[in-house]
């Protein structure tokens, strides 16, 4: 749930993930199918880093409603998708600027 | 490429590339630079790239146990390079400039400047990097004989990378330790083995046929999304906590190999881009082997000139564009102890001593986001611009104009050292092939003359090495200073109020035949005029 109150500038959300498959796209949208935005991990996780990561998406003004929003998740691998579980997809917040 | 020649009155740009170099060049390197990198698209960076798969070609047929052999180079990448915190955009300023160097070596051209893929203007893989008839065998094309299976590559390289690791230095060990790569079978086995591109055919999922990028990736180079990754006002994200704030760099990691997240610019385009380049069959692009496709650097490229843009908008407004002061002592002494030298000797850095681009002695030419981050200063009162719709077809000789109001300041063309530029929006006919894109400024009201000798003539835009419009919206950036100061001293445009731009295609006389056979609207879309 992030709740949106209008301006002019775009809203930036702050997605926490668990670990993602390489080369997958965590897609965010509201339960009517409004596509938010997405996530694409690339790159190492060594050994050492945390399980939950943390991804920027920039999302236009003007594209959620005002108030409440619920966000789903889908995971999208070469073609084939289905929901993300709990453990990929951990929350939504909106970020600052 | 069209027959004309560009004369001094004409700024024909190519690909998106613009040619007004002088203020970015004295912003961003102090005057000093002596290489200047440009679009890939554009005719001087297509003249690079000959140079660069001269060099590519070159560093495959070095020895395997030759720190400058093409496989060697991009190992770098493997063993080093920080994904997802806020390492990434330093660590590869210098693994791209130092090859820039090397590149001048092979290539055999001392004016060699690493050219940039501005993905935003050229959402699609160029030509260059295709076999084609005049290059059968590309060394820019992954699928090229210059790219080993695993068979042949573990039977030539094993045993001299091998030995390479032997000589690490402890310090180095460590760092490969932290990596998760405690000795040379798991470097081989967990490191180089799956990141590997096993067959050829399978390294880059882009053909000559089928280029363009595709949805997310598309999506993810788009203008709004670049400007989203350019407005912030510190250099770190900071997540968790009350303190959250959106940075330009992706969040603090305790050392460069741990992930932690990534802001707008690495998540989005950069990530997105790489896994774009590859599919379910393989590919370079979305490992971490990614730098043995030489599209690779011509990608980081403009990731790195990305962050030059936002270098010079946080200085112009009085910011630091650097980690703050309590960041810094944990930001700065994280050493790079990987990368070579154009010697071919390790030339082991810190974060701290690679953020400048001052000392490589590059600069670039403005692209996608040059012109968007002076107008993010510019809603903080520093330079004015002015934006218009125009949503009008236009064609062959003939003109579609959007109507700008300037805001009070925006006359400041003419002053020293202040150029106006505009960037012009536009959705291509469905052919582009012969076809020269021109823009005009002309007084509210009056319709230029559609000749490269009018007064108001302000430049051109073609495309390089596409037959199609592919569909996507262009941005070409144009300086129009030149053209509005004719004006002003013939006297017919005021000192500010309205001013017109004109887009209208225009065409070459061999390519007519191109030019019946297809419609010819093209849709003129929006401008924006900035003043730097
Ligand atoms: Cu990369």
């Amino acid at each position: 749930m992030i709740d949106v109150v209008s301006g002019s500038d775009p809203l930036v959300l702050a997605v926490r993930t668990g670990p993602l498959p390489a080369g997958a796209e965590l897609v965010l949208e509201t339960p009517e199918g409004l596509r938010i935005g997405s996530v694409s991990p690339f790159g190492a996780t060594a050994a050492t880093s945390p399980a939950e990561q943390v991804h920027l998406v920039p999302v236009p003004a003007g594209t959620l409603p005002d108030g409440r929003t619920e966000i789903r998740a889908r995971l999208i691998l070469h073609g084939s998708e289905r929901a993300a579980t709990a453990r990929e997809f951990l929350g939504v917040a909106i970020i600052g600027n | 490429m069209t027959g004309a020649i560009p004369t001094n009155r004409r700024t024909v740009l190519k690909g998106g590339a613009a040619l007004l170099a002088v203020p970015f060049l004295a912003r961003s390197a102090a005057g000093q630079a002596s290489h200047l990198r440009v679009s890939m698209t554009s005719e001087e960076g297509i003249a690079h790239l000959q140079t660069y798969r001269k060099a590519v070609a070159a560093m495959w047929a070095l020895d395997p146990s030759d720190p400058h052999n093409w496989f060697r180079y991009a190992m770098i990448h493997l063993m080093d390079c920080p994904h997802g915190n806020w390492w990434f955009f330093v660590w590869h300023r210098p693994y791209v400039a130092h090859l820039e160097r090397i590149v001048r070596i092979y290539g055999e051209d001392e004016a060699f400047a690493m050219p940039y893929w501005d993905w935003t203007a050229d959402p699609f893989v160029a030509d260059t990097f295709f076999a084609s008839s005049t290059y059968p065998d590309n060394a820019l094309d992954p699928s090229s004989s210059h790219y080993p299976d695993w068979d042949s590559f573990e039977s030539a390289y094993h045993d001299p990378i091998e030995a390479f690791w032997n000589g690490l230095s402890d310090a180095q060990k460590q760092q490969e330790n932290l990596r998760g790569f405690p000795d040379f079978d798991s470097f081989w086995t967990t490191g180089v083995q799956p990141n590997f591109n096993a067959n050829p055919a399978d390294g880059r999922s882009k053909t000559a046929a089928a280029p363009d990028l595709t949805p997310p990736a598309s999506d993810a180079v788009m203008l709004p999304v670049i400007e989203a990754g350019l407005r912030p006002e510190i250099f770190t994200t900071v997540v968790g906590s009350g303190q959250a704030r959106t940075g330009f760099n992706s969040p603090e990691s305790q050392n460069h190999h741990q992930g932690v997240g990534a802001a707008i610019l690495e998540g989005q385009p950069h990530n997105k881009v790489h896994n774009d380049l590859g599919n379910a069959a393989g590919g370079w692009m979305p490992s971490l082997l990614s730098s043995v496709d030489p599209i690779f650097f011509m990608h980081h490229c403009n990731v790195d000139r990305l962050w030059d843009v936002w270098t010079t908008k946080e200085r112009t407004a009085g910011r630091t564009a650097l980690p703050t002061a309590e960041e810094a002592p944990r930001f700065d002494p994280e050493p790079f102890l990987f990368y070579i030298g154009d010697a071919g000797q390790p030339a082991p850095s810190t974060a701290g001593a690679s953020m400048d681009i001052a000392p490589w002695g590059y600069a670039y030419t403005p692209g996608s986001g040059s012109a968007s981050a002076a107008g993010l200063q510019s809603r903080r009162g520093i330079a004015p611009n002015a934006t218009a719709q125009a949503n009008e077809g236009f064609g062959l000789n003939e003109g579609a104009t959007a109507s700008l109001s300037l805001p009070e300041g925006a006359a400041a063309a003419g002053a020293e050292e202040t150029r106006q530029v505009a960037q012009v929006t536009f959705t291509p006919p469905r052919t582009v092939k012969g076809l020269r894109f021109d823009v005009f400024v002309s007084p509210a009201g009056e319709t230029p003359e559609l000749s490269e000798d009018s007064p108001g003539f302000a430049g051109s835009f073609e495309f390089f090495g596409m037959l199609h419009g592919h569909g996507h919206d262009f941005t070409a950036v144009i300086d129009v200073t030149d053209a509005v100061e004719r004006l002003r001293e013939a006297g017919t445009l005021p000192e500010s109020g309205a001013i017109d731009v004109t887009l209208a295609a225009s065409g070459t006389g061999r390519e007519d035949r191109t030019l019946e056979s297809a419609p010819l609207e093209g849709v003129f879309k929006s401008v924006v005029l900035e003043s730097f």
